[in-house]
């Protein structure tokens, strides 16, 4: 089935465990290709996003066409389509996948096979890619590529023997990698003139052209002027542009089978472009859709409200933008007694959560507060009926409930031996079920625990990475839902409940998280005019309370020799500090009480 | 700058010498005696270059300010009063201040001050207790204090103001005490009170820093300030400001015009002056200083122009360290604005608590509220 054309072309992923180089790998790639001149080489090209490089993750997708001149004579196309790195993100990573023939696995050698290291084979293994293995940092003065290469045999059931010795950093070996790529990568098959079917692997936003879809074309053809259709959605949308990237967006006249490239069509919105769903003619359909489409569905949630006198519409205007690029990313609108309007949304995971924050903070400079991140309960009231609830406020009141059901997730967390303990205290201090542990080689453990998922959702991942030295990784997927005794834990300041600090937990952490919460209000919310109690309590049980002492002083009691200007200044500096505060009631809560309640951590 | 046509005015003068730098002050001041003649000469200067603005005034107070005022020669002292005669008669002054501090004045140099129009002196005790003097780096003791007030009376003045500082580092609530009640003895018609503000960039600051000097909690300090404001009381003494007490209705009628803000020429080094809707800062560095009135430029470092908003924002934050509080009619009359409505639910919630109230037409901030009155007063500047 496959053309001439076809067997010219790879299309093919780098997968690998955070910090393994994955995205020093790729930028390595398209310097040797020949991509971009030294001058327009940044470092790591493909992580785009300030965050990005900065968390050393890539979150949004790039793909870029490489031109290779092989040992063979054969100048080859090789489409390079980038994963992002992290567990939240799993989805993505295996539509990416999805659109490829191969993977290069990229595994660190001084550190060998990781956590994530597994779970990504697992993903390119259940859409049938051809593995690619790769030794990088073998500069590393820590490098054991004989032990890693058998580790890799052993865990992952992957021949390495052959595999590239390289590394990235310096540049070594590099040729190596497109050596094995195309000669052990698959080249793309697919009839050009059967009726057009592509897979939408990524999209992003443009404000000049809409959404752009980045595709993988499977069959048949697509150029300027076809009417095509979104098989899950049904919207139809004339095509204005179809090109490559080199890594830099480049028109072509036409996409064919086997082609990996973008397409513009004037959609308004990256929800209308959804990753995993299927393109076809409009006038000549495909019968079946590409497998493996699926809604994402987000895990966690939190409230996103306003602060002080930041207003509510640059919250929703920032939320929109960032959904142009990220449909992941889900809110709603919603009001709260304490903060007022707002936003309910819904993230993949907690770095998620944390990106979109961090980004509606730096790239939109918002004053936004969030409530504690939730996962979704499942209630059943005493009639039966079952019920889902993310936002606490929304729980029925007791009374009603017959009992509560809170996801359980699968963790594998991968950890150097002499942190085993600190790793199984943390898990049983997170309501954990050990299910199996085994060694992968004489330093390197694996557990396997049950931990629900909203003791994952707190800092779990950070402590994870405190108590073991940065060395402990972590991979989690949803397995089920569980009975449980939950309940839902409310915040009282100066006898107001504030809605936007209740939280549904396990009973058994309930009173020491409740102390810690009131700990932590006492020491943020400043001195107020008259004393404020602070109260945790469940229902109408006081479970925790604190004081924060009555203000006695604030005074400027100097004359500054007739210099009004200065005391003028105080006072606009002391009226701005209270503008970026919230008011319940009559007490001003400052932006960091909130972070700072949302902590797990016991220093204090 | 427009002229200043016939407005009532006051003036304050900076003289920036004194013995020694206390080590809580951050105002511009140098113990270096040198530069004492050439200073007095640009102030003249800088005097004339204000000629016309004095010319068209009446001048209702001068005050003299440092620094130490009476640090200086006293002939210096009358070369400037000379200066301003010449441009003003100075026939409409009601109040005339200088600063002084103990151990640096003389009979002779009260009596050139009192036969030059002066006729009010503000002296800087601090504390009656030497240890704290000593401590603060004051170049006096109690009993020179003593002394120096003695002799201003014998002068004949009968106005004089006495400054004390409270919230001192190793200060206990008994030793203020027995400061106030030595001062309030000696019958002076004025007192000032400062709470001490640590500022940066003075050797205080370091000192608390490095832990070298602990400063007493608020507790303390408030009990401190509420005790002033009793025994102040009991003897005569009336609270009209945060920090000043007077008796008999001897007021600071410079300080009051600060308040309620009327227009003040500020002339020296580092001074402060609002004229025709501008506040401005002199410069801070004698060279500056010295340059720009060669140049017969106004020594003018920074200044901002006071518009509509600003003016409102003043006239609340300035009112209401009055005890008499803000005429809220009147500012409702002036900026067309509804104070009582807009503030409707701050003024429930701070009457609830007994930080304000509200007397015919005025709003006042009161004793209990003026330990926090920049947190109240920070309520109605929206």
């Amino acid at each position: 089935m496959k053309n001439d054309r076809q067997s010219r072309i790879r299309n093919f992923s780098i997968i690998a465990h955070i910090d393994h180089g994955k995205s020093t790998l790729a930028d390595r790639l398209i310097q040797i290709t020949g991509q971009l001149t030294e001058r327009e080489m940044e470092d790591q090209i493909l992580d785009t996003m300030e965050l990005e490089r900065e968390r050393g993750i890539t979150i949004k997708l790039q793909t870029t066409r490489l031109k290779y001149v092989a040992k063979d004579g054969i100048e080859y196309t090789l489409n390079l389509i980038d994963t992002p790195g992290h567990v939240d993100f799993t989805y993505e990573v295996s539509r990416s996948l999805a659109a490829c023939e191969g993977a290069v696995l990229v595994v660190d050698a001084a550190q060998g096979v990781e956590a994530q290291t597994m779970a990504n084979v697992h993903l390119a293994d259940d859409v049938g890619l051809e593995i690619v293995p790769v030794l990088n940092k073998i500069d590393l003065p820590s490098a054991r590529p004989d032990e890693i290469i058998k580790e890799i045999e052993d865990d992952l059931a992957i021949i390495a023997e052959d595999a590239p010795r390289i590394s990235a950093k310096d540049g070594i070996n590099i040729e190596a990698v497109l050596e094995a790529v195309v000669e052990k990568v698959p080249a793309p098959s697919g009839d050009e003139s059967k009726p057009f079917k592509a897979l939408i692997f990524d999209s992003i936003y443009n404000s000049y052209t809409g959404a752009i879809a980045y595709v993988r074309v499977f069959d048949g053809q697509v150029k300027k002027g076809d009417i095509i259709k979104m098989m899950a959605s049904g919207i139809e949308y004339e095509v204005t542009e179809v090109g490559i990237h080199n890594p830099k967006q480049y028109r072509v006249d036409v996409l064919r089978a086997g082609d990996v490239g973008y397409i513009t069509a004037s959609i308004k919105n990256v929800k209308d472009c959804r990753v995993g769903d299927t393109l076809t003619s409009a006038i000549n359909p495909t019968k079946e859709a590409l497998p493996g489409y699926k809604k994402v569905t987000p895990m966690v949630f939190c409230g996103i409200y306003p602060l002080g006198d930041q207003k509510v519409d640059d919250v929703r205007d920032a939320l929109e933008k960032l959904q142009l690029n990220d449909g992941a990313l889900v809110y709603e609108a919603e009001t709260s007694v304490a903060l007022g309007y707002g936003f309910r949304c819904g993230f993949l995971g907690l770095l998620h959560l944390e990106i979109i924050q961090e980004r509606m903070i730096r790239e939109f400079d918002l004053d936004i507060i969030s409530t504690a991140p939730s996962v979704i309960y499942n209630v059943i009231l005493n009639n039966g009926e079952k019920i889902k609830v993310q936002n606490p406020s929304n729980l029925p009141d007791l009374t009603y409930i017959d009992y509560m059901e809170e996801p359980i997730v699968r963790a594998d967390i991968m950890v150097l031996k002499e942190y085993v303990g600190n790793v199984m205290a943390l898990c049983e201090d997170r309501r954990g079920t050990m299910l199996d542990m085994n060694y992968l080689d004489e330093r390197k453990m694996m557990l396997h625990y049950e931990l629900p998922l909203n003791e994952v959702i707190y800092d779990f991942f950070d402590t994870l990475k405190s108590i073991t030295k940065g060395y402990g990784s972590l991979d989690y997927e949803l397995i089920e839902y569980r009975k449980s005794d939950l309940v839902k834990l409310d915040v009282l300041i100066n006898k107001e409940r504030i809605d936007a600090f209740s939280m549904i937990l396990h009973k058994s952490s309930a009173v020491y998280r409740g102390r810690r919460i009131c700990k932590k209000l006492q020491q943020t919310i400043p001195k107020h005019m008259f004393a404020i109690p602070i109260q945790a309590a469940i229902g109408s049980d006081v479970i925790a309370r604190e004081n924060v002492k009555a203000m006695r002083k604030d005074v400027t009691s100097k004359c500054y020799g007739g210099d009004i200007t200065r005391k003028k200044k105080l006072l606009e500096k002391q009226k701005k500090g209270k503008k970026r505060m919230q008011k319940f009631g009559k007490v001003d809560v400052p932006q960091k009480a909130f972070l700072e309640v949302l902590k797990y951590d016991d220093e204090s | 700058m427009m002229k200043a046509n016939n407005k009532e005015i006051g003036i304050y003068i900076h003289i920036p010498f004194c013995i020694s730098k206390c080590i809580y002050c951050d105002f511009v001041s140098v113990s270096n005696t040198t530069l004492i003649e050439k200073y007095f000469s640009y102030l003249l200067k800088e005097i004339e270059i204000y000629k016309e603005e004095l010319k068209n005034s009446k001048i209702l107070t001068i005050y003299l300010g440092g620094g130490t005022p009476s640090f200086v020669h006293e002939k210096y002292i009358v070369k400037v009063i000379n200066k301003i005669k010449k441009y003003n008669d100075l026939k409409n002054v009601l109040e005339f201040t200088i600063e002084v501090n103990p151990g640096t004045v003389s009979k002779e140099k009260f009596e050139v001050y009192k036969s030059n129009g002066i006729n009010r002196i503000s002296m800087g005790l601090q504390s009656t207790d030497d240890l704290i003097l000593k401590m603060l780096g004051r170049a006096h003791n109690y009993k020179e204090f003593l002394e120096s007030y003695k002799l201003a009376r014998e002068v004949g003045f009968d106005n004089i103001s006495v400054d004390l500082m409270f919230g001192l580092p190793n200060q206990s609530v008994d030793d203020f005490n027995k400061s106030i009640d030595k001062v309030v003895k000696l019958n002076p018609e004025h007192i000032s009170a400062y709470s001490l503000k640590v500022e940066k960039n003075t050797k205080l600051y370091t000192m608390i820093e490095n832990g070298k000097l602990i400063l007493p909690d608020e507790e303390i300090d408030r009990m401190m300030y509420n005790n002033l404001i009793d025994k102040a009381e009991k003897n005569g003494y009336y609270l009209y400001e945060i920090s000043n007490f007077s008796k008999s209705g001897l007021k600071s009628i410079h300080n009051t015009l600060y308040w309620k803000r009327t227009q003040y020429i500020g002339l020296g080094l580092s001074a402060h002056g609002f004229l025709d809707d501008i506040r401005y800062g002199n410069e801070t560095s004698f060279l500056n200083y010295f340059n720009k009135i060669d140049k017969l430029e106004k020594p003018i470092k920074d200044f901002d122009e006071i518009n509509f908003e600003d003016s409102l924002f003043e006239e609340i934050m300035l009112g209401l360290r009055l005890t008499e509080g803000i005429n809220y009619k009147k500012i409702d009359e002036k900026y067309k604005i509804n104070f009582i409505e807009k503030y409707k639910n701050e003024i429930i919630e701070l009457e609830k608590e007994e930080m304000i109230e509200i007397n015919g037409d005025y709003l006042s901030i009161t004793k209990k509220g003026m330990s926090i009155s920049n947190s109240i007063i920070v309520k109605f500047l929206d």
